[in-house]
């Protein structure tokens, strides 16, 4: 809550000034029609044109003024609100990119983005209304409650009870509605989800011929949507008639609870007549309550939202005393006795997993499906932290190096293509916009994307649109690697990103590679054992556990697993 | 796309008057309850007048009676009284009626638009999905449906009050006055041009407003789904800066909207107080000449400011309803996109055999660059067809045209004789079988993930499906086995677990024609042959395209399409490939030539 309050901080000036230009506002409107009277009271009963015309000019210039007031409310308030939502958005997004993925699974992207877009607009909405009404309301209703007790206190007693009775109406309706809202925006996350995943998935659901088991998958969700909504908005268009209600009865008990004291003569007509304009006035107040009653559980549930999010901590980022890295040409890296399980379940993924590798070297990681080999590659950039074991880097554990000096020395290459829209020459540069456009050419040419990128109509400035689709999946992979080669890392992590490309095309690229990597840490998940054959180790995977270390020839004549899988390739003669 | 920018320019005001009148048809079904309403409206409308006359006219009398000196009887006022109590029920209720029925309309035209999305994206074209980023859908279907919904009731029933209320208080005036009802009057058209203008000026703010909120949602979505990526490059500032531009764009749009239509008030609210005082000048004047009674200039003045309040409505609705505008384009451009080509015939095969023919195709997704070029093959019935080449020479493309997610330039394709164009889409894909190179995992148990293959497949089926393509091993070792959920972005399983969900998922379907798109390149090698095997047994006598890097899946294949930019460069079988001592040797040697 404070942290969403801190937003409104740099408006805390326009606030003020809104809330005085209200009360001038007001002002101006009571005073023209006081004014007018003067006219008729004084200018028209004394014939007296000068007059009229005098106050006349006054009027004018009044409204005028009163008319820039106004402009000057609407945008301020503009200003506070918009600026609010804007500064707020940042906020959550910058937390957000500051996350890691664990935090990410816990709340889902769906949740995630529903946050940063809907919940804002939601608060933003209600601080707009808040400003312009909330203000005005209270002192309205509170100055017409204390004229009204001065008045006369048995008949304030009618006005106390309308005003208990709304109350409790009030938080009776807002409790009803703020369960409603929490479910509802956990159903807009999931619309967001279902919506993504038409869209994601449209190949697949055509090709099933699934549409309409996913349309009504959507709809269900649709009417759950709409429901809740209905049930919230009738809630909300009951209210108002019912404090109307309410308050026109009390006007009426005044009116002949007043009529009886005006028989037994404690009451004039006069004071009856004010009364119950101050009874009006209370009730024009409390129907502007009324709708800040119908906005706030809407705003409350999303600010609770996105506290949840400012509030949240990553797990992974920089010690408070982190530890120089190192300036030098010469790296190793050493894995520990690591084992590691996801947050999300019990089972370890990776149980003592131990190996070092030079600059200089290759390091190729082999295993069947699920085995693990993603996990130990995504352990280097701190993807995730481990619990047991040791990680690191020239002898420094990799949890005391800043992470971003760690990743810069990182080149990484996902096993699952994630290009991001935008021009061919952004996706390669992705890693530092200052790399130079030779270097981002040859690490095109390294990547064998040279030849393909200056077959597009506008080469370099070519649009890839989202997740890459307008390009092959080999094209994908070799774009991810020019990325990687682009940033000039001290480590390269392939993790299986040769897995679309034909043979011919892989062994290019590795003697490409080779020529640019000499010096440099590479690391290389792959099926294919031609394509780590070559290797200076070979880490062998099997459910978490290395089950082999070495080069391919021990490795063949100690290693079942790594047989298997070789002969399961290539034959016996082939192999050697 | 870049018709839109002219469009802009030149049939604005057209597409406004378009759009809104499309926006009306959705009102179209419940014209009976609308009808319903404005009565509801019309009647609440006078009792809303009628009530503090009613009043007034009970506090004269209590005053005129203490004039006299009389005592009070409660009795003398128990009609009006009662009328009153009857009145403020009634208006209370209509109010209320209003506001349920209206929701349920509201509600429904909600429902109807998303879901009218939902299948719309369905319809679409595979190319649509290219040139638009899936979060800016996503706040179309979100936002933009929310803004034209939530603000239409307030439209129909503001604008119709005020028309009633501006019509009845324009009667009182002129009963009172004519000259005076004239001043009073001069001053609406001058309102009605600036609410125009300012109208006219603001409503590019509005669109832009959003058309930014859908770009932010798009850079939102595309930012938060490739988080590793992100992470591990260090973009996260970089991101935030992008973020904030845009951010700032939509800050920008919103804040001249919201300005300009804030605007709007002020003006009216001046041009109404000028009206009011030369009212009061005028009827001044008037009195002095003694051409009127002074007791009706107050009465009148009470009118002249009534009369200024329902202009002041009207002018805050304008906003409104650009603001619906601005969405409802956006909606309705996208409903309105142009669907995948309809089915000219639902031909039918009685027996399918399996016998394709691809015959002279050419294939480009952009205009001027051909991607398949006189692609010309005759498959044999039952046969195993691999297709080989570098990547990028368009072999994922054939599977896209034989599937008809995108529609040839020229040629055609025929399966046991009939034209796939003069197929349902839904029945030439029933036929076929696909496991794509990019595997898709929607959130859900493994258990409905696998089901996608075939939705009434009992859980005997899937298991066994699971069995086949050696997925079942892995599942049961998971926390909750076949129940545990997948979450499709921070995706919990590995890569080559989820190929062998979505190669479970076409077992499960037992399809005619079998396509595989390099559907076991992230799965080991072991389990690939296993998997290879079964497919064999599952499409004996069936047609099947294999598109394959690993070469060794290939070997045993009926015939081998050699592909190079688009073209067929080599057929025949592995061992005649190979003797040809051409592309297909160069490729396949590559993968035993391992030096560097
Ligand atoms: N949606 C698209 N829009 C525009 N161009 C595309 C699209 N999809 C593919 N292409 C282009 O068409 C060509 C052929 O692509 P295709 O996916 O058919 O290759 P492929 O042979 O399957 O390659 P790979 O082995 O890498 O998967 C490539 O140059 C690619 O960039
Ligand atoms: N984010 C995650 N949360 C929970 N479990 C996970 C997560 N990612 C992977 N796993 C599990 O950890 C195991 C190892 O996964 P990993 O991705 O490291 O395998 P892999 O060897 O790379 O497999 P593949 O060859 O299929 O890519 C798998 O059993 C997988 O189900
Ligand atoms: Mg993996």
């Amino acid at each position: 809550m404070k942290k969403i309050l801190n937003c409104l901080k740099p408006y805390k000036i326009f606030i003020l000034i809104v809330i005085i230009f209200i009360a001038i506002q007001a002002l101006i409107e009571l005073s023209l029609p006081t004014l007018m009277s003067f006219i008729i009271d004084k200018g028209i009963a004394n014939n007296d044109l000068n007059y009229i015309i005098k106050i006349g000019l006054i009027m004018l210039i009044i409204a005028v003024i009163g008319g820039f007031i106004q402009t000057a409310i609407t945008c301020f308030s503009a200003k506070i609100g918009i600026g609010f939502a804007n500064d707020l958005r940042l906020k959550i997004f910058t937390k957000i990119e500051s996350l890691s993925l664990q935090e990410f699974s816990n709340f889902s992207t769906n949740s995630l983005i529903t946050r940063t877009t809907n919940d804002v607009s939601n608060i933003s909405k209600a601080l707009v209304m808040v400003i312009r009404i909330a203000l005005m309301a209270p002192i309205m209703g509170i100055g017409g409650v204390l004229l009204a007790l001065k008045q006369n206190v048995s008949m304030s007693k009618i006005i106390l009870f309308g005003i208990v009775a709304v109350t409790v109406l009030m938080i009776i309706v807002s409790n009803l509605m703020k369960t409603k809202f929490t479910r509802l925006q956990k159903l807009i996350d999931k619309l967001n989800l279902l919506i993504r995943e038409i869209i994601t998935g449209t190949r697949v659901i055509r090709a099933f011929n699934n549409e309409k088991y996913q349309e009504n998958k959507f709809n269900d969700n649709n009417n759950e949507i709409t429901n809740t909504n209905l049930f919230i908005n009738r809630l909300g268009v009951a209210i108002e008639p019912m404090i109307n209600l309410i308050f026109n009865y009390i006007t009426i008990a005044i009116l002949i609870s007043g009529v009886l004291q005006i028989n037994l003569g404690k009451l004039e007509v006069g004071q009856l007549i004010a009364f119950s304009q101050y009874a009006s006035l209370i009730v024009t107040s409390f129907i502007m309550l009324s709708l800040i009653f119908v906005m706030s559980p809407r705003a409350l549930t999303s600010i609770t939202r996105i506290n949840e999010i400012l509030q949240l901590e990553t797990s992974i980022k920089d010690k408070t005393k982190t530890k120089k890295m190192p300036k030098t040409k010469k790296w190793e890296l050493i894995f520990n006795n690591v084992t590691f399980n996801y947050f999300n379940s019990p089972l370890p993924v990776l149980k003592d997993v131990s190996f070092s590798i030079k600059s200089g070297e290759v390091l190729a990681i082999l295993g069947s499906t699920g085995s693990g080999k993603s996990s130990v590659v995504n352990l280097i950039p701190r993807l995730y932290d481990i619990k047991e074991g040791l990680i690191t880097i020239n002898g420094i554990n990799i949890k005391d190096l800043k992470l971003k000096e760690l990743r810069n020395i990182i080149g990484y290459v996902p096993q699952k293509s994630m290009l991001l829209s935008g021009s061919i020459k952004e996706n390669i540069k992705y890693a530092d916009s200052k790399i130079t456009d030779f270097n981002m050419k040859k690490a095109a040419k390294v990547s064998l994307s040279y030849d393909f990128i200056m077959d597009r109509n506008e080469q370099f400035e070519d649009k890839i649109v989202e997740r890459g689709s307008n390009l092959s999946g080999g094209q994908q992979q070799r774009l991810q690697i020019a990325r990687a080669i682009a940033s000039n890392p001290e480590i390269y992590i392939f993790d299986d990103s040769f897995s679309a490309l034909d043979f011919q095309t892989d062994k290019e690229i590795r003697k490409n590679l080779k020529q640019i990597t000499k010096s440099k840490i590479v690391i290389i998940v792959a099926q294919r054992i031609g394509t780590i054959k070559n290797a200076d180790k070979i880490l062998v995977l099997n459910e978490g556990q290395v089950v082999g270390y070495g080069k391919h020839h021990d490795l063949l004549n100690n290693c079942p697993i790594y047989k298997e899988i070789a002969l399961s390739q290539l034959s016996e003669e082939e192999l050697l | 796309m870049k018709g839109t920018k002219n469009k802009s320019i030149t049939d604005k005001p057209k597409d406004f008057k378009n759009n809104l009148k499309k926006l009306l048809q959705y009102l179209k079904p419940y014209y009976i309850r609308i009808i319903i309403i404005l009565i509801m409206s019309l009647i609440s409308t006078i009792f809303t007048v009628l009530s503090p006359k009613i009043l007034g006219d009970i506090i004269t009398n209590i005053y005129n009676n203490i004039q006299n000196h009389k005592t009070i009887d409660l009795i003398n006022f128990k009609d009006l009284i009662i009328i009153l109590i009857i009145i403020y029920l009634l208006s209370s209720l209509f109010r209320f009626i209003m506001g349920f029925l209206m929701s349920k309309i509201t509600a429904n035209i909600t429902y109807r638009l998303r879901s009218q999305i939902s299948e719309k994206l369905n319809k679409l074209p595979l190319k649509y999905f290219d040139n638009n980023s899936s979060g800016d859908i996503l706040s179309k279907i979100t936002n933009d449906v929310d803004t034209i919904t939530s603000n239409i009731d307030t439209i129909i029933t503001e604008i119709f009050s005020s028309f009633i209320t501006i019509v009845g208080i324009f009667i009182m005036m002129i009963k009172i006055s004519g000259w005076m009802t004239l001043t009073a009057v001069a001053t609406l058209p001058i309102s009605v041009i600036l609410i125009f203008l300012i109208a006219s000026k603001s409503q590019k703010h509005f669109d832009n407003q959003q058309k930014n909120i859908g770009k932010l949602t798009g850079y939102i979505t595309e930012t938060y789904s490739a988080h590793n990526i992100v992470k591990v490059y260090n973009g996260e500032e970089k991101s935030i800066e992008t973020f904030n531009n845009i951010n700032n764009q939509l800050k920008d749009s919103s804040f001249k909207s919201e300005f300009y239509s804030g605007l709007m008030m002020p003006i009216i609210k001046v041009i109404g107080n000028f009206g009011y005082v030369i009212i009061v000048l005028l009827g001044g004047f008037l009195a002095v000449k003694g051409r009127i009674n002074i007791g009706d200039i107050p009465a009148f003045i009470q009118y002249v400011r009534k009369f200024n309040h329902p202009i002041l409505s009207i002018a805050s609705t304008t906003s409104l309803i650009q603001a619906i505008v601005a969405s409802a384009e956006r909606v309705l451009n996208l409903l309105e996109e142009p669907e995948e080509e309809p089915n000219k015939l639902n031909k039918k095969i009685d027996h399918v055999k399996g016998k394709i023919e691809f015959k002279k195709i050419n294939f480009g997704y952009q205009k001027d660059i051909n991607v398949i070029k006189d692609f010309n093959v005759v498959i044999k019935p039952g046969t195993k067809v691999a297709i080989v080449g570098p990547t990028g020479a368009g072999k994922t493309t054939i599977v896209n045209l034989l599937m008809r997610f995108y529609e040839l330039n020229s040629g055609k394709i025929l399966i046991d004789g009939v034209d796939i164009k003069e197929m349902e889409k839904s029945y030439l894909r029933s036929l076929i079988g696909m496991v794509l190179q990019d595997t898709w995992i929607f959130n859900g148990t493994i258990k409905e993930n696998i089901a996608y293959g075939k939705l009434d497949a009992c859980d005997n089926d899937i298991i066994d499906a699971a069995k086949l393509s050696y997925a079942d091993h892995f599942i049961n070792t998971l926390p909750n086995g076949y129940n545990m959920i997948i979450d499709q972005e921070v995706s919990n399983i590995s890569a080559g677990e989820k190929q062998l969900l979505t190669i479970a998922r076409t077992f499960l379907s037992n399809p005619k024609i079998l396509i595989l798109d390099e559907a076991t390149s992230s799965i080991d090698t072991r389990s690939e042959i296993l998997i290879t095997k079964a497919f064999e047994k599952l499409m004996k006598n069936k047609t099947t395209f294999v598109i394959a890097h690993r070469l060794s899946t290939i070997k045993n294949a009926d015939m081998i399409i050699v592909m190079d930019q688009g073209k067929i460069v080599e057929i025949g079988k592995h061992e005649e490939l190979l003797a040809k001592r051409k592309f297909y040797y160069n490729l396949y040697n590559s993968q035993f030539d391992l030096t560097n």
